[in-house]
């Protein structure tokens, strides 16, 4: 178990985002009480909004687990759609990011289990945006080492990496969710994102 | 937690481009329409959904009742009719019999005793007339 980190230290592991670290965790979705209830009454505007707010963590997350563009998009879709159906569980009150990313965890892993992604892999995915070929090839050479310096973490500090810098999370949730201490989960972000930062620029990316 | 947040830089490359963002939603929200209906609201809105659940097995049960009704109605029980035709020859030869009695071979009512109920009154008046 890495040791505990005081929490200034923890969140100073990445440039660029952490002096807003506490600033963004701030917003807890106040309002997501209300969507949802929305949501169940068939209100397609509030459902459109909890599409919006979670399509990008929703998708990184998908594709972190699956590695695949067209996979990643399939399951985040089946995640809203099986969200959806399945809204009328959550309890008045609750909140819909955590419920949602463990359908979403399901899903992939899911997908991943039984092999229906090869169907796709055929097409070519340059084809499939109609962005500039030169900043796609980068952008997708960007994503791909992300992902293979994330998988190159241990399994505890990428998933504290991937909780509180993709989903969102808090240090308390994640003490919560994954029943640990709040000083655990600060240091596993800790040594996650300076693991991270080291892969990153061993492959001549500062990240 | 909440799905608006700022992104640190080392997760960038994992966030969906504009064009994938946009297509990705119009995608959802297409695949979620047939499901976003208003749900019932008011009473009448779930008695009306309860009635037309209701009504198949409601007519069901009033096809059966009503045959069982009909069969009941239509063929009388052999065994009820055979004990109504051995009952009436026996009340129609008591009726032709008791004009045929004299009046003086039926037992005047007052002079009864009632055997289950025997009284002083009943058992002296007895005696006074069997003497």
């Amino acid at each position: 178990m890495a040791p505990e980190t005081p929490a200034t230290s923890a969140d100073t592991g990445t440039s660029g985002h952490d002096a807003s670290a506490g600033a963004k965790r701030d917003d807890k979705g106040a309002d997501e009480p209300g969507l949802v209830a929305a949501v169940q009454n068939g209100d397609s505007e509030a459902f459109s909004k909890l599409v919006a707010r979670y399509m990008d963590p929703a998708y990184a997350v998908a594709l972190s687990i699956l590695r695949h563009e067209q996979d990643a998009e399939d399951a985040v879709q089946a995640s809203f759609i099986r969200a959806l159906d399945r809204i009328g569980q959550l309890r008045p009150g609750s909140r819909f990011g955590p419920w949602f990313y463990r359908v979403l965890r399901s899903t992939c892993l899911n997908l991943r289990r039984r092999e229906l992604l090869r169907s796709h892999s055929e097409v070519p995915e340059a084809a499939q945006s109609g962005h500039d070929p030169h900043r796609e090839f980068e952008r997708r050479q960007a994503r791909a080492r992300v992902l293979k310096a994330l998988e190159r973490l241990p399994e505890r500090q990428r998933t504290a990496v991937m909780m509180y810098d993709l989903e969102g999370y808090d240090h308390a949730e994640i003490a919560k969710i994954l029943e640990i201490a709040v000083g655990t989960s600060r240091a596993n972000l800790y040594h996650g994102r300076q693991a991270l930062r080291k892969i990153l620029s061993e492959r001549g990316e500062t990240g | 937690m909440s799905g608006k947040h700022r992104w640190p830089q080392w997760c960038e490359p994992l966030r969906p481009d504009e064009l994938t963002r946009r297509r990705l939603h119009k995608r959802v929200m297409a695949a979620a329409e047939g499901m976003l209906q208003i749900p019932d609201r008011t009473w009448q809105d779930v008695t009306a959904r309860w009635s037309s659940a209701l009504m198949p097995i409601a007519a069901g049960l009033a096809v059966a009742f009503g045959m069982l009704a009909y069969r009941i109605s239509a063929s009388p029980d052999p065994a009820a009719v055979a004990q109504i035709e051995q009952i009436e020859p026996s009340t129609v030869e008591r009726e032709e019999i008791r004009p045929l009695l004299g009046p003086d071979v039926e037992a005047p009512p007052s002079l009864l005793i009632d055997a289950s109920e025997l009284n002083r009154e009943a058992v002296l008046m007895a005696a006074l007339v069997s003497r």
